[in-house]
C-alpha cells in the first residue's frame, strides 16, 4: 500500500489560486479542499465533493413546524371549547397564522443546527495545524495523495503560482 | 495585488474596534442617561400604576403602543437590506448589510419591551405564552395578540440566527488579528473554531441562503400580523383591509431612514468612509423613494375610498382627523408631508448625495414614521362612533420619558456592539474588492 502524504499550498492571488485547483482537478487528483477568506462557493465545480444537505434539513424542519403548530393550535383549543370572536374554538383559517410563523421558525432553526453539524463548527478554538492567513489575504489548497504522486502535485500547484508549497 | 486590497480591508474594519473617541463616549452617556430616566420612569409606573399615564378608555393604547409598532417596523429594513436584497443578488447591500441586521436585533429587542410595560400587570405576561399548564388555559390561536407574541418572537429568534451566522466569518477573522485578553476569548468562543476551509464555507452558503430564503416571507408576515392588531378590529381608521401593505411599506421607509440615521454619524466616528462611499447611502434614498412612493398610494386610496364609500361613521372620522382637531390635525398633515413629499426630493441626485440633507431627511422620515403610527393608533381611538366617548389624549411624563428611554436602549446596544464586532461585513467586503480589482 503507497504512503499518504500532505501537500500544502498558499496562495496571495485569487486567480492563481482557481488555477492551482482546476490543475488538481484536471490531474484527476481526488482528496483535495481549499482555504479562504472570502465565500468559496464559486470554485464548487472545481472541487471533488459539491452540495450540502442543509436544505434538506431546513425543509424537514419546516414541515415539522408547520405540523406541530397547527397541531398545537387544533388540540389546545380542543382542550377548552369556549367560543371567542364568534368562531368555533378549531378554526383553520385563523390557525395559518401560527402555523405559517412556526413553520419559518422549526426551518430556521434546523438550518442552523444543521450548518453547525455538519459544517463542524462549535469548538472554542480552530484546529492546531490552522493558517491565520486563510482569515485575512491569502487562500489555500490542501492535498492528500499517494507519495508517488506529490512531487506532481507540487509542481501543478508551483506552475500555478502558489507562493509555498510545502509537504508533510 | 489583491491580497493588499483585502487586508486592507480587515485594517479598516478592525481598526473601527480600537479605542474609542470622546464623541463616542458622550453619545454612549447620553444613551446611559436615557435609560436611567427610562427605569426610574418605568418604577415609578410600576409601583403607582397605569394611572400614571395619560390612558383611559376610550383611548386604552397610545404610546406604548405607538413605539412598539414603530420599533418593529424599524427592525424590517434589516431584513430586507440582508436577506431580500441577497436574494436578488445586489451588491451594494455588502457594505451595510450587518448595520442593517444589527438594527434589525437591537430594534426587535426595543420593541418588545413596550407590549410588556403597556401591560400594566407585568407579571403575568407569561400568560400570552403557549405552554402546558395545569389550569388547561392556553393562549387563543384565533386573537392578533396572541399571533403578534408568536410573530415577533420568531422574528427575533430567526433575525438573530440569520445575523449571528453571517457574523461568524467575520469573527474568526478578529480573533485572528486578537493577540490576547478578554476580546481574544470572546472571539475565540462566538467564531465556533471557523477555519475558512471550503467544507464550511459550503455548508455556510446554503445555510445562508436558506435562511435567507425564510426570513424574507417572514419580513411580510410580521408586521402584517403587526397591523391585523388594528385591522381585525372595528375601530374607525383601523377596519381596513389595505393596512398589510401598508404598514409592510411604512416599515421598511422608516427601517431605511433609520439605518441612513445610524451609518453616516457611525462612518465618520469609525472612520469608515473609504469603505462606506456616498454610492450606498444613494441606492437607500432610491429605494426610499419607492416605499414613499408605496406609502403615497396608501394614503390616496385610503381618502378615496372613504369618498367612494361614503360611509357616514368613516367619512366624519376622516374629516375630524384632516381637519376637525386642532390637537390631532398638524400631526396628520406633517405625516402626509413627511412620508410623501420628502423622499421625492430624493429624485434629486444632488440632494440624494448630500449627506448632510439626507440625515436630515432620514430624521424628519423617523419623527413622521413614529407621528403616523401615533395618528393610527391614538387618533382612531379619540373619535370613535360614540360622540359621548370622544377623548384627547396627551402623553404624561411617564410615557415621554419611556419613549426616550427606547431611543437611548436602542443606541446603546448599536454604540456598543460597533465597537465589539465588525460593522462592515469583512469577507464580502473583500469579494467586492477583489471584483474591483479584477474589473
Amino acid at each position: 500500500m503507497d504512503n499518504f502524504v500532505q501537500v500544502k499550498a498558499v496562495f496571495f492571488d485569487y486567480e492563481c489560486f482557481v488555477e492551482g485547483l482546476k490543475s488538481l482537478k484536471d490531474a484527476h487528483y481526488m482528496d483535495y479542499t481549499a482555504f479562504g477568506p472570502t465565500n468559496l462557493h464559486e470554485i464548487e465545480h472545481l472541487m471533488p465533493v459539491k452540495g450540502s444537505a442543509v436544505r434538506v434539513y431546513a425543509t424537514l424542519g419546516a414541515i415539522l413546524g408547520l405540523i406541530t403548530f397547527w397541531l398545537m393550535c387544533i388540540f389546545t383549543s380542543r382542550i377548552y371549547m369556549l367560543i371567542t370572536g364568534g368562531k368555533p374554538a378549531v378554526s383553520n383559517v385563523p390557525f395559518i397564522i401560527p402555523a405559517y410563523e412556526g413553520t419559518i421558525l422549526t426551518g430556521s432553526i434546523f438550518a442552523f443546527i444543521a450548518v453547525l453539524i455538519i459544517a463542524a463548527l462549535g469548538s472554542h478554538l480552530p484546529p492546531a495545524d490552522y493558517d491565520p492567513r486563510y482569515s485575512e489575504n491569502a487562500y489555500g489548497i490542501e492535498l492528500l495523495c499517494e507519495d508517488t504522486r506529490a512531487d506532481k502535485a507540487v509542481k501543478l500547484l508551483e506552475d500555478a503560482g502558489a507562493t509555498e508549497v510545502n509537504r508533510r | 495585488m489583491a491580497n493588499s486590497v483585502m487586508k486592507q480591508v480587515d485594517d479598516e474594519v478592525i481598526g473601527s474596534l480600537s479605542r474609542p473617541s470622546i464623541g463616542y463616549m458622550a453619545a454612549l452617556g447620553l444613551c446611559g442617561f436615557l435609560i436611567t430616566l427610562g427605569v426610574i420612569a418605568y418604577i415609578v409606573q410600576y409601583f403607582v400604576g397605569m394611572g400614571v399615564t395619560g390612558l383611559s378608555i376610550p383611548i386604552a393604547w397610545a404610546v406604548y403602543i405607538t413605539n412598539f409598532v414603530f420599533w418593529v417596523g424599524i427592525a424590517h429594513a434589516g431584513t430586507l437590506i440582508s436577506a431580500i436584497l441577497f436574494l436578488f443578488r445586489t451588491k451594494w447591500r455588502n457594505r451595510i448589510n450587518r448595520v442593517a441586521e444589527t438594527m434589525t436585533i437591537f430594534a426587535i429587542m426595543t420593541a418588545g419591551l413596550f407590549p410588556l410595560i403597556h401591560l400594566g400587570r407585568v407579571w403575568v405576561f407569561w400568560w400570552l405564552l403557549p405552554y402546558p399548564n395545569w389550569r388547561h388555559l392556553w393562549p387563543n390561536f384565533k386573537s392578533p395578540l396572541v399571533w403578534d407574541v408568536i410573530a415577533v418572537s420568531t422574528y427575533l429568534i430567526v433575525s438573530t440566527l440569520f445575523f449571528y451566522l453571517g457574523l461568524i466569518p467575520d469573527i474568526a477573522t478578529v480573533r485572528d488579528r486578537t493577540k490576547s485578553g478578554w476580546r481574544k476569548t470572546l472571539y475565540n468562543i462566538t467564531s465556533l473554531g471557523w477555519t475558512g476551509k471550503y467544507d464550511q464555507w459550503r455548508h455556510y452558503a446554503r445555510g445562508y441562503l436558506a435562511l435567507a430564503a425564510l426570513v424574507t416571507p417572514l419580513v411580510i408576515s410580521v408586521h402584517s400580523v403587526v397591523s391585523w392588531d388594528f385591522a381585525m378590529s372595528l375601530v374607525q381608521g383601523w377596519h381596513s383591509t389595505i393596512f398589510a401593505p401598508y404598514f409592510v411599506a411604512g416599515a421598511i421607509h422608516s427601517g431605511l431612514a433609520m439605518v441612513i440615521t445610524m451609518l453616516i454619524p457611525l462612518r465618520k466616528a469609525l472612520r469608515l468612509e473609504r469603505l462606506l462611499t456616498v454610492y450606498y447611502f444613494e441606492q437607500m434614498a432610491l429605494l426610499m423613494i419607492f416605499t414613499g412612493s408605496i406609502l403615497t398610494y396608501s394614503y390616496a386610496i385610503e381618502a378615496f375610498s372613504t369618498w367612494s364609500g361614503n360611509e357616514l361613521f368613516d367619512m366624519q372620522f376622516s374629516l375630524f382627523r384632516a381637519f376637525g382637531s386642532p390637537a390631532y390635525s398638524p400631526i396628520f398633515w406633517f405625516v402626509i408631508l413627511g412620508n410623501t413629499i420628502l423622499p421625492m426630493t430624493f429624485f434629486s441626485k444632488r440632494l440624494r448625495t448630500n449627506l448632510t440633507y439626507l440625515l436630515v431627511a432620514a430624521i424628519l422620515a423617523n419623527v413622521a414614521m413614529w407621528l403616523e403610527r401615533f395618528v393610527i393608533i391614538v387618533v382612531s381611538l379619540s373619535h370613535d362612533y360614540l360622540p359621548s366617548s370622544w377623548a384627547i389624549y396627551a402623553p404624561r411624563a411617564v410615557e415621554i420619558a419611556l419613549s426616550l428611554f427606547a431611543i437611548g436602549f436602542f443606541f446603546f446596544l448599536v454604540l456598543s456592539f460597533v465597537k465589539l464586532f465588525p460593522s462592515i461585513p469583512m469577507s464580502e467586503a473583500k469579494e467586492d474588492a477583489l471584483a474591483q480589482e479584477e474589473k
